[in-house]
């Protein structure tokens, strides 16, 4: 809704201050006019696991799950809450009233009402279903159906990222229908209630959805269809912007980035992400098992070196979780490393490991990967470590991590709206997505904190603290806060979302 | 050569095959030069990274520039060269060793064991080679040595057909039943009196077999399943090169070229045996 808006706004002001046609630019001049139809063709690393919401666990479903699904609140692209498909109202700490929109409805027809929402949280919690989005939901004890149109939710405990749990994976909302009908099958036919539905689904083919006439917002959606393509290369898929084939891709090459920036018919799109990129540090066994080895190889990297070789600038070096997109948890000052190899080494001589001390570095076979392997590979060596690289495909890294089956391994997180996504499942013992094997009482009992404080700035000051604790144990190697780099043909209008996600209800092509 | 011979040929086409040999064995011995010295003559390290002088255009420090880490390129391809020669010598060498001995075993043993031999050789050609070489190393792992193996197990039926192949013939001429008259064993006449002379046409294929054994290698390299980073190797260096086509083409270059030379250098070369050796062309 952002970029209608801001586009309504400038049609409207524009009279208004008297600006003559040429002083506009092109795009604000077409911008007056959003126009129906059109098939976009956008390029994507890879295939989603899943359509279904409730088992979503891979980045590459965030290509869809903006189009196919809709949620009961919105996260906008500036993190902030907005009303969705129902407005929330905190009756209080513990309790929330969700009031849903009338005449809701999913793509098969099912009204989309009170008892739909408790169906699917139903769902959700049943452990039998044995859904990923349980956790997510966090002390959510109950839903009711408090009327036709409306649910209210019980939680525990406080939870402060819940309004941001709504606007994600789990506040998604399911056909129960079709559910109920295609059992196993739903994962790869389902049918949700967002701008878009599903058409056919070729695995490693392509994706196509079509615009659902009956979605609630005013004016969307605008494109006829969308046809995504799993394209891994990078090199490929920008070619294919190029060439025309594709009008949308994810992930442009950072060395791509500066030559794209004044490209004619192409628009390239930055924007800082909600993540981090990161290397886990195995603390089950040695090497890493010993804090003061692990500590020399926080000092052994130079951030600032991955950033410009690796990244060509295009994002900032990380030391935490909390990135910049994040201004009221985020801090700027925080940089307990810099690259020091003679205090790595003066650490392994504290840690009295024999040196230089061997590790393996787990990476996929991508390039960015491989580059990004061989520069901490250089910089380790020069600190007292020996490393090799290990290369994985991509689908076992999951496996890898989650058996702890290595040294230090490439984990980077795509981010969630509030920090508590970023932290808590990763940094607490026995934490979900937690594949390092750290367990402090300290940090987990902060994190605990951080998730029921209903005030900012206290929260704030717990994400420091946890900031500073998690240096102090360094069971990752922060190293850097990407950008969400995507380009498109410059016909197109859309908006950009720092969790590197599709929303394309608003998007439209210039004829 | 004698005079009949070059009669024969025709005084052109003998100048031209020469011509060509010679080309390919200069060729060869440049690829085989850098390898030896290249290395140890080189200002640079090939490994040793440089981030302030990363994707550098060809210069006075870096004569062929640097690649993405800022690693001396020249150094790099001529490190390279040794994956090239290692890799070709080594499964060429193993896959001639493998298959000239199946080969012998099946044409000179009984119609039992030729069957069975050859039959399994039938089985690794069905594939094409270079899936068969993918699928080796995707199970093996990537590692040079894997790689090696690979490549001598796609081009062991080749050795094997052709050694058969000789050996039906070689094994009814009157020379093999006086050495079977005289009382000697089978070894001896095996490895004594037949090899040698089929020998020749095993040799050539081996030369022509490693401009293709350097090619697979750098496809395996390429994906990723042979020489693992940091160490260079032509394929690893070409992918490398891909996503900086734009901003960096010399990364791509050079590798490229070094390929052409050494796989064009072994043709011409593996030709010029073939003149040698084949008495219909020879």
């Amino acid at each position: 809704m952002i970029t209608r808006r801001t586009l309504l706004s400038t049609a409207a002001a524009a009279p208004a201050a008297g600006l003559v046609p040429n002083m506009l630019s092109r795009a604000h001049a077409q911008a007056q006019t959003p126009r129906r139809g059109g098939t976009l063709n956008v390029g994507v690393v890879s295939d989603p696991v899943t359509l279904d919401p409730a088992f979503m666990a891979s980045f590459f479903e965030v290509y869809v799950f903006g189009t196919l699904h809709d949620t009961l609140l919105r996260i906008t692209p500036d993190l902030q809450i907005e009303p969705g498909l129902a407005t929330m109202t905190a009756v209080s700490p513990t309790v929330m009233r969700f009031d849903l929109r009338p005449n809701l409805k999913f793509h098969d027809d099912t009204p989309l009402d009170a008892a739909a929402v408790k169906w699917n949280f139903d769902r959700i919690m049943n452990p039998a279903t044995a859904s990923l989005r349980r956790a997510d939901l966090g002390p959510l004890t109950s839903v009711e159906v408090t009327g036709p149109l409306q649910v209210t939710m019980t939680l525990s405990t406080p939870f402060a990222p819940f309004p941001h749990v709504m606007g994600a994976r789990a506040g998604a909302m399911v056909s129960p229908t079709a559910a109920q009908r295609l059992g196993a099958d739903f994962g790869t036919q389902t049918v949700g209630c967002g701008p878009f539905r599903l058409v056919r689904w070729t695995k490693n083919s392509e994706l196509v959805l079509e615009r659902f006439p009956g979605y609630w917002r005013p004016n969307q959606p605008l494109l006829d269809s969308i046809v995504y393509r799993p394209i891994p290369d990078e090199t490929v898929r920008l070619t294919n912007l190029r060439s025309g084939a594709l009008q949308l891709i994810d992930l442009v090459p950072p060395q791509a980035v500066a030559g794209l920036r004044g490209a004619a018919n192409i628009s390239l799109r930055e924007r800082p992400s909600i993540g981090w990129n990161a290397m886990s540090l195995n603390v089950t066994r040695a090497p890493f098992a010993d804090v003061k080895v692990r500590q020399a190889l926080m000092y052994a990297v130079d951030r600032d070196a991955i950033n410009r070789v690796v990244y060509f600038q295009t994002g900032t070096p990380a030391f935490g979780p909390i990135p910049p997109a994040f201004g009221w948890a985020h801090d700027a000052a925080f940089k307990p490393f810099s690259y020091d190899p003679a205090r790595a080494q003066a650490l392994l001589r504290e840690a009295g490991v024999s040196t230089p001390v061997p590790f393996s570095i787990t990476v996929t076979n991508s390039p960015l990967q491989i580059r990004l392997a061989q520069l901490i590979q250089a910089q380790a060596n020069q600190a007292g470590f020996r490393a090799e690289i290990r290369q994985i495909d991509a689908t076992s890294l999951i496996t890898v991590l989650r058996g702890k089956d290595f040294d230090i391994a490439w984990s980077p997180w795509s981010g969630r709206s509030d920090p508590d996504g970023n932290t808590f499942n990763m940094f607490t013992a026995g934490g979900p997505t937690n594949f390092t094997g750290y367990a402090s009482e300290k940090t987990t009992e902060l994190l605990r904190e951080a998730r029921v404080s209903s005030d900012q700035t206290r929260r704030a000051q717990l994400y420091r603290e946890v900031q500073q604790q998690l240096a102090a144990d360094a069971p990752l190697l922060f190293f850097q806060f990407d950008s969400i780099i995507q380009a498109s043909s410059s016909r197109l209008r859309w908006t950009q979302y720092p969790d590197g996600g599709f929303a394309l209800g608003d998007a439209w092509l210039e004829s | 050569m004698t005079a009949s011979m070059r009669k024969r040929i025709g005084r052109r086409g003998l100048v031209a095959r020469n011509w060509r040999t010679l080309a390919g064995a200069v060729l060869v011995g440049a690829v085989v030069l850098g390898a030896l010295v290249g290395p140890a003559l080189l200002p640079h390290d090939p490994l040793k990274t440089d981030f302030l002088a990363t994707l550098a255009a060809p210069d006075g420090r870096f004569w062929l520039g640097t690649d993405e880490l800022g690693r001396d390129l020249l150094a790099r391809v001529a490190t390279g060269a040794r994956v090239s020669l290692l890799v070709g010598s080594l499964s060429v060498g193993l896959a001639l060793l493998l298959g000239t001995t199946i080969g012998l075993l099946a044409g000179y043993g009984g119609p039992i064991g030729d069957t069975l031999l050859m039959r399994a050789m039938d089985v690794l050609f069905a594939f094409p080679s270079i899936l068969l070489a993918l699928a080796i190393t995707a199970v093996l792992g990537p590692s040079l040595g894997n790689v090696i193996v690979a490549i001598a197990v796609v081009y062991t039926p080749v050795f094997a057909r052709l050694a058969r192949a000789q050996v039906l013939v070689v094994r009814e001429l009157a020379y093999v039943e006086a050495a079977r008259a005289m009382g000697f064993r089978h070894g001896q006449i095996l490895f004594g009196t037949i090899l040698p002379n089929v020998a020749g046409p095993l040799i050539v294929q081996g030369s022509l077999l490693f401009a293709s054994a350097i090619i697979t290698e750098t496809y395996l390299s390429f994906l990723g399943l042979g020489v693992q980073p940091p160490q260079p190797s032509w394929g690893s260096m070409l992918r490398d090169a891909i996503g900086f086509m734009e901003i960096a083409p010399w990364m791509a270059w050079y590798p490229g070229i070094a390929i052409f030379v050494a796989v064009l250098g072994f043709n011409l070369l593996g030709d010029g045996l073939l003149d040698r050796f084949d008495p219909r062309r020879a």
